[in-house]
């Protein structure tokens, strides 16, 4: 029996959302700064205003909860405040980049704001060559918000931990505990986070200096941008041509580095670094990614060598097995053209980096896409199936593996990781068949599906400003669901049929 | 003996005709660009063109990238920016690069087009013969609105209002 | 003593992550070296 929500379940949702959106909108100041720093006095205004517009809503959504002290929240209410919690970001991340200027309509920067914060990279933007330094930073801001998760900005400053914490957690598809405490694992995956903005920002600074010849401050300003994007593989760049306008082979590798950085499951980075480094070749989620890596690149090469798209393997590397771990990481970094993709590659190329965009890589990361975790173990209860059928009937036949310790595959786990991976088949194949609606081809309208729902950002040229509008919305949904995973956004819509419906 | 009046004569044939040169090759530049190709048709058509000579035009935008004696140039036509390569001697004139508030130099360049760049590690590019500085950049001054300023005057006040109001809840709970 | 362990196990472990990440792009040259033998012979 469906029970209609009560004023205090309201009151938790509201309180607990005001923080979150707090949160979000201190994370405005961040973007004023670096217009101080780079003279920018309009963007000035339009960050203040988001800003004090974004506190505002925080404010009167934590005053109108009025909630008391011990009030405790349920995993219903955990769910809602995260699906609501991204949706509200989404309109007022979206307002600064309203007023710069370059988007068409809200609906546009909505897109770009939702695609930042579900670090896929699909943009909408005109004229990104002239866009000020704040609102770049702001996109790549929100990317590294949305990477890290914009619950876990709040679990680590403004909610004080308690069981409703892991609630909050766990609705925004991170199901694993890194420390016992849900606060303390928020707090060490910012802290692998801005070791490695140091050291990345610091490596694609020397890369854009000495590799590239740029100018040492744009150099700093593109490597911290690019950081930000790589490594919540994301996918954003400051520029239009997106890595291509680097020209350098050294800053494609150090690209590929952080984004397979970013694509590493938090608990094994823990592991990794607190001498347990045997961890990470033996873990399944990785040893899953080298197989399929190794299947998508082979199918997306022999596709680009049978039609003698780039000739030589330094040429198959840069633009060929770019997209392939930009694809399968998430990220949707590009070495080539949108156009590129339909005009040259052939079919058997780009299902290669399809395939790669649908798998994605490990939970508890910033990748999006069905996880390797679920392709391993959907591939492990197969396995135990045939040896089931091999061995004789008296026979028990268990399967181990490897997740940062030994665990045996069970029903329970193949049954949540196959319904998940159905779910986003069937996300994949919507997208496409909207596409399709629209007169869209099917390879094209699959890939750009499959880019939004997977959290991916590589394009075909099917994401551009004159989209049909309901394309548009169709694929800002996607990208929420898919960053989610789907279970808190149901919640959602079950809460609010239950409005109607409940008892 | 050549009188002076055919002098002068000589002398304004002369004059008109290296006007009349003068304006033919101006014309000749500008008839070039003119044709110019856009990067939408390069990109979309890139096998026609690889390999080809092409004239190509657009405004500088980032920084320019020095390579050793080679600069790289991406320059955007409005629809996508393409890099072009050429020698430093060539980029001597360039004075504006596009970005945040300014406006970059509009270049027009000539030179082979390739749709896989085996130099270049398999990208589409130009490599450069000939550059020419068609329009200099600019400086975009943006003004702030009085739209603005009414927007953040209201909200500043909203945020001040709720804060006044979140101190007194907070004070009346602690009694 | 454990905070100099502590930073030379996070210093390793990124090392040890970003050798990983190269030794994937090595498996990826080979197997482009592999499909050009094949496919591209001049």
């Amino acid at each position: 029996m469906i029970l209609r929500p009560q004023v205090l379940d309201l009151r938790i949702i509201s309180h607990f959302l005001g923080k979150v959106v707090l949160g979000f909108g201190i994370m405005m100041a961040v973007p004023i700064a670096a217009a101080i720093l780079f003279g920018e006095t309009v963007p000035i205004i339009d960050f203040a205003i988001s800003l004090f517009l974004s506190l505002s809503v925080g404010y009167l959504l934590v005053l109108c909860a009025r909630l008391p002290k011990a009030t405790q929240m349920s995993w219903m209410h955990g769910m809602v405040v995260v699906s609501l919690a991204w949706v509200v970001c989404m309109f007022l991340g979206a307002i600064p980049l309203l007023l710069s200027g370059h988007w068409q309509s809200y609906l546009d920067a909505c897109f770009e704001t939702m695609s930042g914060l579900a670090t896929t990279g699909l943009v909408l933007v005109q004229d990104l060559d002239h866009l000020s330094h704040a609102a770049n930073l702001w996109r790549h801001l929100i990317m590294f918000l949305g990477g890290q998760g914009i619950i876990v900005v709040a679990l680590s400053f403004l909610v004080k931990g308690g069981p409703g914490a892991f609630r909050l957690y766990v609705g925004e598809a991170r199901e694993e505990k890194i420390l016992p405490n849900v606060v303390e694992t928020a707090k060490f995956i910012w802290f692998v986070s801005f070791v490695y903005l140091v050291l990345g920002t610091l490596a694609l600074a020397a890369c854009g200096v000495w590799a590239c010849g740029m100018p040492v401050r744009e150099a700093i300003f593109h490597g911290a941008c690019n950081f930000m994007a790589a490594f919540d593989t994301g996918g954003f760049t400051p520029q239009s041509q997106n890595i291509i306008y680097y020209q350098s082979i050294f800053y494609e590798l150090a690209t590929i580095v952080i984004m397979i950085w970013g694509s590493i499951n938090f608990n094994l980075h823990y592991a990794v670094w607190t001498g347990r480094r045997k961890e990470l070749l033996r873990d399944i989620e990785i040893r899953t990614f080298l197989v399929t890596l190794a299947i998508v690149t082979v199918l997306t090469l022999v596709g680009l060598g049978k039609g003698h798209v780039y000739l030589g393997p330094v040429n198959l590397i840069r633009r060929g097995f770019y997209q392939v771990v930009s694809g399968h990481t998430g990220t949707g970094f590009q070495t080539i053209y949108a156009q590129q993709f339909t005009g040259e590659w052939g079919s058997l190329a780009m299902i290669g980096v399809i395939m790669a965009m649908a798998f994605g890589v490990s939970a508890c990361s910033t990748t999006g896409g069905i996880k390797m975790l679920r392709v391993g173990l959907i591939a492990k209860a197969f396995k135990e199936d045939v040896k089931r059928f091999l061995t004789s009937e008296s026979a028990v036949v268990t399967t181990k593996f490897r997740h940062l310790r030994d665990l045996f595959l069970d029903d329970k786990l193949v049954r949540s990781a196959a319904l998940i991976t159905i779910a986003y088949i069937l996300l994949y194949l919507g997208g496409a068949v909207v596409g399709c609606f629209f007169g869209y081809p099917f390879l094209q309208s699959l890939f750009e599906s499959t880019s939004a729902a997977g959290n991916v950002g590589l394009s075909c040229g099917i994401t551009q400003v004159s989209m049909p509008v309901l394309l548009k919305i169709t694929y800002i949904i996607q990208m929420w669901a898919g960053r989610l995973e789907f279970i808190s956004v149901f919640v959602l819509g079950a809460f609010m049929i239950s409005f109607f419906r409940g008892k | 003996m050549i009188s002076h009046k055919s002098q002068v004569t000589s002398l304004k044939l002369k004059l008109f005709l290296i006007c009349f040169l003068l304006g033919i090759w101006n014309l000749g530049v500008v008839t070039v660009f003119a044709q110019s190709i856009s990067s939408a048709d390069l990109i979309a058509n890139a096998k026609a063109h690889d390999g080809k000579i092409v004239e190509y035009e657009g405004e500088l935008i980032g920084s320019v990238l020095g390579r050793g004696d080679f600069v790289w140039l991406n320059l955007n036509d409005g629809a996508n920016a393409i890099g072009v390569w050429a020698p430093c001697s060539m980029a001597q004139d360039i004075r504006r690069a596009g970005s945040y508030g300014v406006r970059g130099d509009w270049l027009g360049v000539s030179g082979v087009f390739h749709r896989a760049c085996v130099e270049h590690g398999g990208g589409l590019d130009i490599h450069a013969y000939g550059l020419i500085v068609l329009q200099e950049g600019s400086v975009v001054h943006e003004t702030i609105t009085r739209k603005k300023v009414l927007l953040l005057s209201l909200f500043l006040g909203v945020l001040a209002c709720l804060l006044i109001i979140h101190i007194l809840q907070t004070r009346r709970s602690s009694r | 003593m454990t905070r100099l362990k502590n930073i030379t196990n996070v210093v390793l472990g990124i090392c040890y992550e970003s050798l990983f990440a190269l030794s994937l792009i090595g498996c990826a040259f080979f197997i482009s070296f592999i499909v050009t033998l094949i496919y591209l012979k001049p």
